[in-house]
């Protein structure tokens, strides 16, 4: 009971909206097209009175009309019915097609009809139809049985070429709101894409770029996902799409062209006996190629009359000018904001500040320009502003002048002038030194440098060597590598010295030798002779007992000698040394029987004879 | 004998260069000081409205060899005041590399920028470009130098340490890697930063217009129109054309005898 108490409701809710939907319906539009408007003679031809905006209750089959050339294959028309929602707005539409057969070659006319809806009439035009020799139209397509491919009848599997649209299927269409304008006027172009009733697009671009020349263009705004719109073309019923809007002004007077909107698309026809399952299976091979231009766009433009008033600064269209000022009482040195703003239909990008004139105590800046341009309408419209800073820089009641504007207004094709008031402006405090100007809010002048620095502390040289360009930071770095290179090496002589006797011994002879004979020097000259040939033989022996790393205490000569040979040392050398050390012995056991000049040629001698040891012992070694 | 002559060698090397920074320094001070004189005079004569003079004495100030942010300013605000745009950026540039936050310079550049007639968007610079900067920024090459310079004396010491004195172990290892890591990786960042610095050669357009050409060619086609003032990239040079990059991207040939390096 309750589901059923609501399946009412629920009804009576659909009802209602369905019927307040239908009663906002728009207008009763009643049209008549034709599927082709040249058939051969034995083909037929398809006639369609559409009626929209009705809900169908008070509408009457309409009769079949009449026709020249053609005869009627049935007298009853089919019906059709569509609705659809757009927008949330429901809508319907009713079709009545009859078909007709031609009768002859030649022109023939299917005349108008008149339907009734409600107790209104509405009247359609009379189509005319060209019926050529079958000959000349194109060959019937194959008939294709959509069940040979499931059973097995592979006979003529060769896909068939898609169908391209003709001129009269597809195409742009730009229409210019005026072929001729003024100089500066605006002038919307509109490009339309017609299509078939039943033509798919798909993959649309631009192909090459759009140009204007001799005119300032801006773009304005279409649709993004735009819905098809129904018109009836030449008896055809066509979808249209705004494809692209665009504001031209003619920059200069003559005639000139705006190029053609060219675009690639691919297009599927709807027409043709193709088989379902193919079509369904293979969709890609169903569209083709097609490219389309509009059409050149050729617009006259005549020069603007020639008595424009003096503010005249080429403003062309409809504009209205205010200007305001944010205070007018203010210090010397204050800074005020004067902001004309001018509004309209036109171009406003090219659109120029008005001129005026401020008091020589005021100092004028640049503008700070900012426009806003409303695109979304079918003209271009907006605004312009323009900001002035005035600072006066003395005291006084003073007054802007009336500012003038001053346009081409192309409705009425005059020159219109707007004019304000005198602004009167009253600053009041004393006159400061010229250089204190209005601050922004980091206190830097207003669109200007800030004065100059009148000293500087930080001075870096201009071009200093960059940092690998030093000499010095390469030997810092290698310095510390010296040093450890060097602690290396003085690690390791001394490891040998505590690790190798011999070594060490041989590296101690010279010194310990040099040290004996400078003892010996100094004994020599101090008159202690047998001290002196003490030290000149511990000289000596102590050199060949380190070199030849043996013991020299209670050496006998015969051994030395049999050492030194072993060691490479030649005679004459060991016989030198044995005479040595024997005069050593005599004068240290018989110091009176030594002359001076004895000692002398000892010295020598042990000076000699040591670096000759070393040579000899060095080379065998 | 042949150690003397090392040492006298190892002496004479770490003598001469501070030798020559003496010097040099002595010859600094003076044209420092001239430097300075000059940037009073012209102050004066930039207060008196004397652009062209104050110009003159600010760039004899600028030829001896030192610079300052406030030097550079004062020389921008006379050739703003002589209506010459491209040599006022120019000269804001070279003050804002000095002191890039001085907000004098700053406002200076956005109201030459705002009176420049080229409007180019302007690309992000790469992130490793980005990284580089900051840490140039942050940390000099001369203050990484010489931490580095000390570590690696540092880990000198601390190997000489193992070697004569036993420092051994697991700690002594561990600051022997760190030490020499940090003062490796310290160096490295100073002398490659110093040699291939991350800042690209900037110039300023002099010339009121200019053609950014396809080819290093006047008849080759023309890419873009650029105006005096605009700030480009330098990318290479080619006898008397440079190819150059603009903020948005857009890349061409210009005659070097049209703009000025920064």
């Amino acid at each position: 009971m309750r589901e059923r108490f609501f399946r009412i409701i629920g009804a009576l809710w659909l009802s209602t909206l369905v019927s307040a939907s239908l009663s906002t319906a728009q207008t009763v539009n009643v049209d008549a097209s034709v599927n082709a408007k040249s058939i051969g003679t034995e083909e037929t031809v398809a006639y369609t009175i559409n009626v929209s905006g009705s809900d169908g209750t008070d509408l009457l089959v309409p009769p079949a009309p009449n026709a020249e050339g053609l005869t009627l294959i049935q007298s009853l028309p089919s019906t059709q019915r569509s609705v659809s929602i757009v927008n949330g707005q429901m809508s319907q539409s009713f079709g009545f097609t009859w078909i007709f057969r031609p009768t002859r070659e030649g022109n023939a006319t299917i005349a108008a009809t008149t339907v009734k809806v409600g107790n209104r009439e509405f009247h359609t035009g009379p189509i005319s139809v060209t019926v050529v020799p079958q000959a000349q139209r194109p060959p019937p397509r194959r008939q294709v049985d959509p069940f040979s491919s499931l059973f097995g009848n592979q006979v003529d599997q060769a896909p068939e070429a898609p169908a391209a649209p003709s001129n009269t299927d597809l195409f742009i269409r730009a229409i210019p709101t005026a072929r001729s304008a003024y100089q500066g006027e605006q002038v919307i172009i509109e490009y339309q894409l017609y299509f078939r009733e039943g033509i798919q697009l798909r993959q649309s671009r631009l192909t090459d770029s759009w140009d204007a020349e001799g005119f300032w263009r801006e773009e304005l705004d279409v649709e993004t996902r735009p819905v098809p719109r129904i018109v009836v073309e030449n008896g055809l019923r066509y979808n249209t799409i705004v494809l692209k809007r665009a504001a031209v002004f003619p920059t200069r007077a003559g005639a000139m062209s705006v190029d053609p909107l060219k675009i690639e698309s691919e297009a599927m026809l709807p027409f043709g006996n193709r088989d379902p399952f193919q079509s369904m299976f293979s969709l890609r091979n169903r569209f083709s190629q097609v490219q389309l231009a509009s059409s050149k766009v050729t617009i006259e433009a005549q020069a603007l009359p020639g008595n424009a008033p003096v503010s005249f600064d080429g403003a062309v269209g409809r504009y209205a000018m205010t200007v305001t000022t944010d205070r007018t009482n203010l210090k010397v040195g204050e800074s005020i904001q004067l902001t004309i703003s001018i509004a309209g239909k036109g171009n406003l990008a090219t659109l120029s500040s008005p001129k005026f004139e401020v008091p020589n105590s005021f100092d004028l800046y640049d503008p700070e320009i900012s426009s806003l341009l409303d695109r979304s309408g079918r003209e271009l419209t907006g605004s312009k502003t323009f900001r002035y800073v005035l600072i006066p820089r003395s005291n006084g009641s003073f007054e802007i002048p009336p500012i003038e504007f001053s346009y081409f207004d192309t409705n009425s094709k005059s020159y219109k002038t707007s004019k304000t008031d005198a602004t009167p402006i009253t600053v009041s405090g004393t006159a400061t030194t010229p250089d204190v100007v209005v601050a922004t809010t980091n206190g830097m002048p207003v669109d200007d440098f800030a004065p100059l620095f009148t000293s500087s502390s930080v001075w870096k040289q201009a071009n200093p060597a960059s940092l690998h360009d030093r000499a010095w930071v390469y030997f810092l770095l290698i310095f510390p590598s010296m040093v450890l290179l060097a602690t290396v090496v003085i690690k390791k002589r001394r490891d040998k010295f505590s690790h190798n006797v011999s070594w060490a011994r041989s590296q101690r002879a010279h010194p310990l030798s040099k040290k004996h004979l400078k003892q010996a020097t100094a004994l020599l000259a101090s008159g202690d002779i047998s001290g002196y040939y003490e030290e000149l033989e511990r000289a000596v022996l102590g050199f060949v007992g380190n070199r030849l790393n043996i013991a020299e205490r209670g050496l006998t000569r015969e051994r030395l000698d049999g050492m030194l040979a072993n060691e490479g040392v030649d005679v004459e050398l060991r016989n030198r040394l044995r005479n040595l050390l024997d005069s050593c012995d005599m004068g240290r056991f018989a110091p009176s029987s030594v002359t001076p000049e004895n000692m002398e040629l000892a010295l020598d001698e042990a000076s000699s004879i040591i670096p000759d040891i070393d040579e000899q012992t060095a080379m065998e070694s | 004998m042949a150690k003397f002559g090392v040492l006298f060698l190892l002496f004479w090397a770490l003598l001469a260069p501070a030798g020559s920074v003496s010097f040099q320094q002595e010859g600094s001070t003076m044209l420092l000081e001239a430097a300075v004189q000059s940037f009073d005079e012209g102050n004066v004569q930039l207060l008196n409205g004397q652009f062209s003079a104050a110009l003159e004495l600010y760039t004899q100030a600028d030829q001896g060899g030192w610079a300052s942010a406030e030097l550079y300013y004062n020389m921008s605000l006379a050739y703003h005041r002589l209506n010459k745009a491209g040599l006022a950026v120019l000269y804001l540039e070279k003050a804002k590399r000095l002191s890039p936050s001085d907000v004098k310079v700053l406002h200076a550049l956005s109201v030459a920028n705002h009176r420049q007639a080229d409007r180019f968007s302007q690309l992000p610079d790469p992130f490793w470009q980005k990284i580089r900067l900051w840490l140039v920024n942050r940390i000099s090459v001369f203050v990484a130098f010489g931490i580095g310079l000390s570590m690696w004396i540092g880990l000198i010491g601390l190997i000489i340490g193992k070697m004569l004195f036993g420092l051994r172990g697991d700690w002594w290892r561990r600051a022997r890697i760190l030490t020499g890591s940090f003062a490796f990786c310290l160096i490295f960042y100073a002398l490659t930063t110093s040699a291939w610095p991350p800042i690209e050669e900037k110039a300023v357009i002099l010339s009121p217009e200019a053609g950014l050409h396809e080819l290093a060619d006047n008849t080759s086609k023309e890419i873009l129109r650029i105006h005096e003032g605009l700030v480009i990239t330098v990318k290479n040079r080619s006898g008397d054309w440079a190819f150059v990059e603009v903020s948005n991207g857009s890349k061409g040939w210009v005659s070097t005898s049209l703009f000025e390096t920064i």
